[in-house]
């Protein structure tokens, strides 16, 4: 049997899904993954959020990522349909109503455009020194990640 | 055939947000979470009967030899803060001209400042949009609502907190 190929991409993404940090977000019931492991769709990772039902139908946004050169470059993310197995239909993503900033970030239905995912970073540079709390560096986890998109979709309207 | 089970339980110290994992037989007390965050460095007082230890969201105490499992948990994870703060955490939060006071166990999560702060202060709908906690008043970080109130005290300082009551802008366009 010829011996797995893992690249030094996936090994870091899998070490860090065995981390205290990862593992205290799946047992808080915030986030979880496929089933196949991470070496068997690399790049590629689906990954899910829960997220309020009043904000996402069902309360759950599944997520495809592509993670080629994880952590140097930032998850890109594409909203998914995990039934379908294609992107996200334009009805379904979260409720832009929900808050502003949910309304800025899943603007565009289909990815996220946020300082923690590519394809946001991509297109704003700058947002490494104006959003500095949020935005990803390569010292960055896919449960830094998680954590942004579930305390965004969680963020109260009252 | 006798089933073997564990706990898993993430404990915080003292200015100490990110939290340690550790699997604790299913008979474990309170004694062995403030043994294992001694072991840990996560604190810096070592006598188990001056170490508190509170668990998420539980405003009582217990003794050290209460099993963890017993303990009235309100969500599936188990999370403690280990430390010197006796009980209660002196809370102020600033927004705009305004201060409110309170207190809460530092077991209580930033989550439940952020709603009471919003209710004294009378915010709501449009006003309480995006509106978060921060150690400073323009651009420190937002304070993590899941954090537990006690991880938050320094280790040098007293078991007081001050926050800023600001908006969060996320993007921009």
């Amino acid at each position: 049997m010829p011996a797995e190929l893992v690249t030094p991409d996936l090994a870091l993404f899998k070490i860090h899904l065995e981390s205290a940090e990862f593992g205290y977000g799946v047992d808080s019931g915030w986030w979880g993954h496929q089933e196949e492991s991470a070496a068997q769709t690399w790049p590629y990772f689906q990954v899910w959020i829960a997220a309020p039902e009043n904000v996402v139908k069902g309360g759950v946004l599944w997520l495809k990522l592509e993670l080629s050169n994880y952590p140097k470059l930032a998850p890109n993310g594409l909203m998914w349909d995990m039934e379908s197995n294609q992107v996200l239909a334009q009805d379904r993503g979260p409720d832009r109503s929900a808050s502003k900033n949910i309304g800025s970030v899943f603007k565009n239905n289909k990815r996220i455009y946020a300082p923690w995912d590519r394809g946001g970073l991509t297109p704003h540079p700058e947002w490494t020194d104006t959003h500095k709390h949020t935005c990803w560096t390569p010292e960055s986890t896919i449960a830094a990640y998680l954590g942004h998109t579930h305390r965004l979709l969680w963020k109260r309207k009252t | 055939m006798k089933e073997l089970t564990s706990t898993k339980v993430y404990i915080v110290g003292e200015n100490s947000t990110d939290p340690i994992r550790v699997e604790f037989p299913h008979d474990a007390t309170i004694n062995d979470v403030k043994k294992a965050a001694i072991e840990h460095g996560l604190a810096t007082e070592t006598d188990l009967e001056k170490l508190e230890a509170f668990a998420e969201e539980i405003d009582e105490s217990y003794p050290g030899n209460h099993l963890i499992k017993d303990l009235p948990w309100k969500q599936k994870r188990r999370r403690f803060f280990c430390g010197r703060c006796s009980k209660l955490v002196k809370v102020t939060i600033h927004f705009e001209c305004k201060s409110v006071h309170s207190k809460f166990w530092a077991g209580a999560r930033v989550q439940r400042v952020l709603d009471w702060a919003l209710k004294e202060l009378g915010l709501t709908g449009s006003d309480a949009d995006d509106l978060v906690l921060r150690f400073g008043k323009d651009d420190s970080a937002p304070v993590d609502t899941d954090l537990l109130l006690g991880s938050l005290v320094t280790r040098r300082g007293g078991c007081e907190l001050e926050f800023y009551l600001t908006p969060e802008v996320l993007v921009n366009g």
